[in-house]
């Protein structure tokens, strides 16, 4: 089967001031049709810089220093101008963060929603695309301001945007963090709905792990620049091989029992100025080991998924959540 | 008896706004009972709008209430009652503007006991690596400048700023929010530390319940300006009395009954009965005619008709 | 302070390198500064002595920039004038910006009718053109440099007012400035520890723009006899005075014209330059 999107040792440096960032530092990713994905990560991590890669949607002072990516086919850092605009325009879907600042504050929701259909005035079928997406009483909000929806509606008309052209993937760079808690849950069982109709393929980018667990079949944790550890929700979420999914799962708030102490990740995400020596996570990895510092890891097959960890094997079978003595 | 570090005693809090022929009032808080013992953390968790920070800087003394009285150590206090000075502390969300960009971490940390005025320069900045050194930071970071630090050591910086007076109570304000995962967890970590080392009050005010249950000895949930429940927090691990507790739970637990899930948007809120009834999948008639109020129930409170079948399920 | 000011200029020495345009400009205003500083102690002639050489005698080796209507040398006239412009345009400038600050930064952090009242009050001054102001002003304090200050402060205190107001407003709201609150600091120290420093970037570019707006006051005032008066020459005077013999004597109009110009040029280039180093964009591109 022919991976709808593959990156492969995928580099990226922004030039900054300061010197060089280095956001990606080899990432390999294969995402196949119909499929979705969730990109977790932290600050620093690199998931948006590969979520934006895909639509080649970086800052003017990024740089792809070494590998490829390709998506629908075609190699996005290679093609001309023109290919990637009929990539962007029909091929792909956006969603970002805050739907306030990707909506025009000073056009009605109607004309933004014909214009990504590609029409010049919103008719029947504008209409029939807000429905689409959960948006009842939809005559009034095709006559409205962004200003005038609340945060959830106006994610939705995003979405209804993203998908006007039926794209083959729609890229969401965490499209509930701005939103409130209640509704997270409905923006994102609408994206799910969404792929199971149409068969497109879904990108999610998050820093819950938790929350891509629920929503997609396959997840990424990116670390570093790097996708540490890639494979079904289930095998890295209930059963991680990769240290820092373990330390991740150990670490965040939400699956403790009451007055049970959290161990966190001692340190901070780093920030790369340039290929990292050995292992990015070394320095924080519990189970690091003097090769660690020095040799970078390769992708390797443990448990049915993709990692990179010298010590996967051995980490296999260690619980996701460990045990600990209630404090008092 | 214990006296409560904060009694808030049927606060309210309303704006007007608009043209003077046209007048809108907004009820930012509704009237509100709430008392914090020393040593205790009370959780309050609510999504926008619901009133929580307007909450929080009410018990600062930084708005007015137009209803009701909140005192400090039994005195009033309020924009024209200020509290004493140093007693009080707040840390907020914005590890970026949480440090004036122009003073040194040290000046910042020191700034309260500034204020005070009564060491020398040299005293400040003992005090000052003191409490720097109970955060995690060691005495280096005086002299830097907060564009030099991560988000986590900014973050430690504005706590230690707030602990430099010993303080009676302290404000976090979505005080872990703009931190990784990571980073978030060693934060909380040390602020239940430096409570239990210190014993002062606190309000953790935050959307994300995960992390507020955490630090909670208490946990309290706003909406639309109103408490919807209070207590232990022990019950909001699965067995909270109210269905927007539950509804907030969804995203985190795993065993979350699902049949609570939030219809609608945050912008319909009822003004006749229960604020909630237009999203609520468990409202019924009575919710429409009749507003609930907060009532005990276990070891809690909660307004809600439904209460007790909420508990059970 | 001391390391605030090292900051600034660290900045703006950054800011010098990297750009050439606005260093070509600073060189430029360091220039005249000079010139305009050390020119009047040169042996390069008197400027007020009357009948040193013959009327509109064209540039020579005697007198390098020739004479005006009453035979007196033009170069040290002219160099007389560079000192004069800028220096009044500088002290009304540096007036102006303390007021602003102060009442900017009062209205910002009081809010309320204070900060309408400060708000409504630059706007009625911003809406008078400058021109009428200095009639006005001329016509009450009589012509001369006080009017020419005055002229300039009033026309220039409604810009600094505006920014430092605008500034400070989005300040007040942030974090460090409750925190503060909290912490019991009364508002005098807040303004002065918290907001000031932070206003001090604006309102350093923004001096800039008011030195060449008040340079260009000072030279409108002179020219219509409201400015300085004779003998004393500034640039302003010194166009009026050889507006009148423009076809017969292009000398005496045009160094004055011309180092006027370049001189507001340089300033507005420098402050571009200032504000761009401390407040630049990031540039995002789709390719």
């Amino acid at each position: 089967m022919s991976m709808l999107v593959e990156a492969a040792d995928l580099t990226i440096e922004y030039v900054t001031p300061r010197g060089r960032v280095r956001a990606l530092d080899g990432a390999d990713i294969a995402l196949p049709t119909g499929a979705s994905l969730g990109l977790v990560g932290e600050s620093g991590s690199g998931k948006s810089t590969l979520g934006m890669a895909m639509g080649k949607l970086l800052p003017g002072n990024a740089h792809r220093v070494a590998g490829n990516l390709h998506v629908d086919g075609q190699s996005v850092f290679e093609i001309d101008d023109d290919a990637l605009t009929k990539l962007r325009r029909h091929r792909l879907g956006f969603v970002f963060q805050n739907p306030m600042s990707a909506l025009n504050p000073t056009a009605r929701i109607g004309l933004q929603v014909a214009h990504a259909m590609g029409k010049k005035r919103p008719d029947e079928q504008a209409s029939a695309l807000l429905r689409h997406v959960g948006l009842a009483d939809e005559g009034r909000i095709l006559t409205a301001y962004p200003h005038q929806l609340s945060g959830g509606m106006a994610q939705r008309v995003v979405v209804a945007m993203a998908i006007a052209r039926g794209p083959a993937i729609l890229i969401a760079d965490e499209p509930t963090a701005s939103l409130d808690a209640s509704i997270r849950g409905q923006i994102l069982d609408l994206l799910t709905s969404l792929k199971d109709e149409t068969g497109m393929a879904l990108v999610l980018l998050s820093h819950e792990l938790a929350v891509v667990a629920r929503h997609c079949d396959m997840i990424g944790v990116m670390y570093g620049g790097r996708v540490v550890e890639y494979g079904t929700s289930k095998q890295v979420f209930a059963d991680p091989v990769h240290p820092y999914t373990q330390a991740l799962l150990r670490a965040a708030p939400g699956r403790e029992r009451p007055g049970e102490r959290l161990s966190p990740i001692p340190g901070a995400p780093p920030v790369l100025t340039g290929p990292s020596a050995g292992c990015s996570f070394a320095p924080r990895c519990p189970a690091k080991i003097d090769l660690c510092r020095h040799v970078r890891p390769l992708p390797r097959s443990v448990a049915g998924r993709l990692t990179l960890c010298h010590r996967a094997e051995e980490t296999v079978d260690q619980p996701a959540v460990q045990e600990k003595v209630c404090e008092p | 008896m214990n006296v409560p570090v904060i009694d808030a005693r049927y606060v309210a809090v309303s704006y007007t706004s608009g043209p003077f022929w046209d007048q809108q009032i907004t009820h930012a808080v509704r009237e509100t009972t709430l008392e914090i013992a020393a040593g205790e953390t009370i959780g309050l968790v609510g999504e926008s709008g619901s009133g929580k920070t307007t909450l929080g800087r009410l018990f600062l003394g930084l708005v007015s209430a137009s209803a009701g009285a909140v005192l400090f150590d039994r005195q009033l206090i309020g924009p024209r009652h200020r509290p004493p000075a140093g007693k009080l502390s707040v840390v907020l969300q914005n590890p970026e503007w949480a440090l004036n960009p122009r003073l040194t971490v040290g000046s910042s940390v020191c700034e309260p006991l500034s204020v005070l005025g009564a060491m020398s320069k040299a005293e400040r900045y003992a005090e000052a690596r003191r409490v720097l050194d109970l955060v995690g930071l060691d005495a280096s970071f005086v002299g830097r400048y907060p564009h030099e630090l991560s988000g986590g050591q900014r973050q430690r910086v504005a706590i230690a700023r707030a602990l430099i007076t010993e303080p009676r109570f302290i404000v976090f304000d979505e005080a872990v929010s703009a931190l990784d995962v990571s980073v978030q967890t060693q934060v909380l970590n040390l602020i239940k530390d430096l409570q239990h080392q210190h014993g002062f009050g606190a309000l953790f005010i935050s959307h994300d319940l995960a992390a507020t249950r955490y630090v909670a000895h208490r946990m309290a949930v706003m909406y639309a300006g109103a408490l919807m429940e209070i207590g232990p927090v022990e019950l909001f691990y699965g067995k909270a009395q109210h269905p927007y507790s539950r509804a907030l739970s969804i995203s985190i637990d795993e065993e979350a009954n699902a049949s609570f899930a939030l219809q609608g948007s945050s912008t319909e809120v009822a003004t006749d009965g229960c604020p909630l009834r237009l999203r609520c999948p468990w409202s019924i008639e009575r919710c429409h005619q009749e507003k609930p109020e907060l009532r005990d129930l276990g070891p809690g409170q909660t307004a809600c008709h439904r209460a007790e079948e909420v508990g059970r399920a | 302070m001391t390391t605030h000011l090292a900051m600034a200029l660290h900045t703006a020495y950054r800011a010098l390198r990297a750009d050439g345009l606005m260093a070509a400009a600073a060189g430029l205003l360091v220039l005249l500064l000079l010139v305009g500083i050390i020119g009047p102690w040169l042996p390069l002639g008197d400027p007020t002595a009357i009948g040193a050489g013959p009327r509109l005698a064209p540039p020579s080796l005697e007198f390098p920039l020739g004479t005006d209507e009453l035979g007196r040398s033009s170069l040290p006239r002219v160099i007389g004038g560079i000192y004069v412009t800028f220096v009044l345009a500088a002290v009304a400038v540096l007036l102006t910006a303390f007021l602003g600050v102060m009442i900017g930064l009062t209205a910002a952090y009081f809010g309320g009718r204070v900060d309408m009242g400060v708000a409504r009050f630059a706007d009625i001054l911003y809406a008078f053109p400058a021109i009428i102001l200095g009639l006005m002003l001329a016509s009450i304090v009589g012509p001369g440099n006080v009017a020419i200050i005055s002229v300039i402060v009033a026309a220039t205190l409604p810009l600094f007012i505006r920014v430092v107001r605008s500034v400070a407003l989005s300040l007040a709201l942030q974090e460090f400035v409750i925190a503060a609150e909290v912490a019991g600091a009364s508002p005098l120290r807040i303004m002065l520890v918290h907001l000031l420093p932070n206003v001090a970037g604006a309102v350093i570019v923004h001096l800039t723009y008011a030195l060449s707006i008040g340079m260009l006051i000072e030279s409108a005032l002179s020219f219509l006899g409201l400015g300085t008066q004779p003998p004393y020459p500034s640039l302003g005077s010194l166009l009026q005075l050889g507006a009148a013999y423009l076809t017969i004597a292009p000398w005496l109009v045009f160094p004055p014209g011309i180092i006027l110009s370049l001189a507001i040029l340089s300033v507005n280039l420098l402050g571009d330059g200032l504000r761009d180093a401390i407040d630049p964009l990031k540039g995002k591109s789709l390719t």
